[in-house]
C-alpha cells in the first residue's frame, strides 16, 4: 500500500477540483493506498476513486463523494457526518462504529458491506443497494430506509425506531422471547433465520431443538407470526 | 449495588423536581442502585437517569418517566399502570410481569427489553410505530381497543391520515389477530 504526505493529499485534493471544473486532467484516484487518519473534510472529491484504500479513522465530515467508488475501502471508525454519497459504490466496505449521521447515502450501493456498531441516525439510505450487508447493533433511527433493497442484510441488534421502511418488505417485533426480524426473503427469530416456507416445514422436535422454550412459544404464535410476515413479503 | 433509604429516594425526587422547574435541585441519577418496592407512584422521574438499577416489585402507577435512561433497569413486576414512558430508553430492561396497562411506550426504545408476560408488543415496518398494549393497540397516534379498531367505518380509518385506508386494507385482519393474542393469556 502507497502512502501520500499531507501537501500531496491537498494538491490531489486540487488537481481534482479543476478537473471536476474541465480546467485539469488529473482526477482524484488513489486506489490501495495507506491513507489512514486522513483529514478529507468538506473536500469535493465527486466522481473520485478510492476504491480499497485504507481510511480507517479519517474525518470526512461533509465531504462530497457523491459518484465515487469507494468499493472495498476501509472505513471503520471515521467521521463521515453529513457527508455526500449519493450514487457511490461502496459495495465491500468495511463502516464498523463509523459515524454517518445526517450522511445521504441514497441511490449507493452498499451491498456485502459492514456498517456493524454504526450511527447511521437521521441518515438517507434511500433506494440502496443494501443487499448482503451487516447493521448488527447499529443505529438506524430516524434514517430512511425506503425503497432500499435489504435482502440478505443483517439487522440483528439494530435501533429501527422511526425508521422509514416503506417498501422495504422489513418488518421488526418486540414484545417475544427473541428479537423478530421479517426480511424480504427470510423471517429471523433470535439467532435462526429460514425462509417462511422452512419455518412451516419444521417438525416440533426441530423447534425444541432451537430453544427450550421454543416449542411452547411456537404452538401459540406460529399462524399469527407466518401470516404476518408472509404479509410483509408481499407487495 | 448501592441503596437508599426511603428518605433520601424521596429528597432525590425533591431535588429532581427543583431541578426540572430550573429552580436549582439536582437531576435523578442512580445508577446501579437497588430501588426494590418503592412506592413512587405518581412522581415525576422524567429525564432521570436510572439505568443499570433494580427497581422490581416497585411502585410506579401514574409516575412520569419521559425521556429516562432505563437501559439494563430491573422493573419486574413492578406496577407501571398509566406511567408515562414516551421517549425512554428501555433497552435490555427487565419488564417481565410488570403492569403496563394504560402507559404510555410511544417513542420507547425496547429494543433487547424483557416484555414476557405483559401483553405488550412493539412493531416496526409501518408508517407509523405500532404498539399493543395489555388494553389497547395504538398505531400512530390513534389508540383504541382491539374492539374499537374492529368497528371503525373506512370513513372514520380514512379520516385518521392520507393513507390510512389503504394500509388498513391490507394489515387490518393479521395486526387485529395479532394484537388479540399479545392480550390473550
Amino acid at each position: 500500500m502507497r502512502t501520500l504526505s499531507k501537501e500531496e493529499l491537498k494538491e490531489s485534493i486540487n488537481q481534482h477540483l479543476l478537473w471536476l471544473n474541465h480546467e485539469g486532467r488529473k482526477r482524484f484516484v488513489l486506489v490501495n493506498y495507506d491513507l489512514r487518519g486522513s483529514d478529507l473534510s468538506d473536500s469535493n472529491l465527486s466522481g473520485s476513486n478510492l476504491s480499497n484504500s485504507d481510511l480507517r479513522g479519517s474525518d470526512l465530515r461533509g465531504s462530497d463523494l457523491s459518484d465515487s467508488d469507494l468499493s472495498g475501502s476501509n472505513l471503520s471508525n471515521s467521521d463521515l457526518r453529513r457527508s455526500d454519497l449519493r450514487w457511490s459504490n461502496l459495495s465491500g466496505s468495511n463502516f464498523i462504529n463509523s459515524d454517518l449521521r445526517w450522511s445521504d447515502l441514497s441511490g449507493s450501493n452498499l451491498s456485502n458491506s459492514d456498517l456493524g456498531y454504526s450511527n447511521l441516525r437521521r441518515s438517507d439510505l434511500s433506494y440502496s443497494n443494501l443487499s448482503g450487508s451487516n447493521f448488527s447493533n447499529s443505529d438506524l433511527r430516524w434514517s430512511d430506509l425506503s425503497g432500499s433493497n435489504l435482502s440478505y442484510s443483517n439487522l440483528s441488534y439494530s435501533n429501527l425506531r422511526e425508521s422509514d421502511l416503506e417498501n422495504t418488505h422489513v418488518s421488526r417485533l418486540y414484545g417475544h422471547p427473541w428479537e423478530i426480524t421479517v426480511y424480504p426473503e427470510s423471517l429471523a427469530i433470535g439467532c435462526e433465520r429460514h425462509t417462511i416456507e422452512e419455518w412451516e416445514g419444521f417438525t416440533e422436535k426441530e423447534i425444541g431443538m432451537m430453544d427450550r422454550q421454543a416449542l411452547a412459544w411456537w404452538a401459540k404464535w406460529q399462524d399469527s407470526i407466518l401470516s404476518y410476515a408472509t404479509l410483509v413479503q408481499t407487495d | 449495588m448501592r441503596t437508599l433509604s426511603k428518605e433520601e429516594l424521596k429528597e432525590s425526587i425533591n431535588q429532581h423536581l427543583l431541578w426540572l422547574n430550573n429552580k436549582g435541585g439536582e437531576r435523578l441519577v442512580l445508577i446501579n442502585y437497588d430501588l426494590r418496592g418503592n412506592d413512587l407512584s405518581d412522581s415525576d422521574l422524567s429525564g432521570s437517569n436510572l439505568s443499570d438499577s433494580d427497581l422490581s416489585g416497585s411502585n410506579l402507577s401514574n409516575s412520569d418517566l419521559r425521556g429516562s435512561d432505563l437501559r439494563l433497569s430491573a422493573l419486574s413486576d413492578s406496577n407501571l399502570s398509566g406511567s408515562n414512558f414516551s421517549n425512554s430508553d428501555l433497552r435490555w430492561s427487565d419488564l417481565s410481569g410488570s403492569n403496563l396497562s394504560n402507559s404510555n411506550l410511544g417513542y420507547s426504545n425496547l429494543g433487547g427489553s424483557d416484555l414476557e408476560n405483559t401483553h405488550v408488543s412493539r412493531l416496526y415496518g409501518h408508517p407509523w410505530e405500532i404498539t399493543v398494549y395489555p388494553e389497547s393497540l395504538a398505531i400512530g397516534c390513534e389508540r383504541h381497543t382491539v374492539e374499537e379498531w374492529e368497528r371503525f367505518t373506512e370513513k372514520e380509518i380514512g379520516m385518521m391520515d392520507r393513507q390510512a385506508l389503504a394500509w388498513w386494507a391490507k394489515w387490518q385482519d393479521s395486526i387485529l389477530s395479532y394484537a388479540t393474542l399479545v392480550q390473550t393469556n
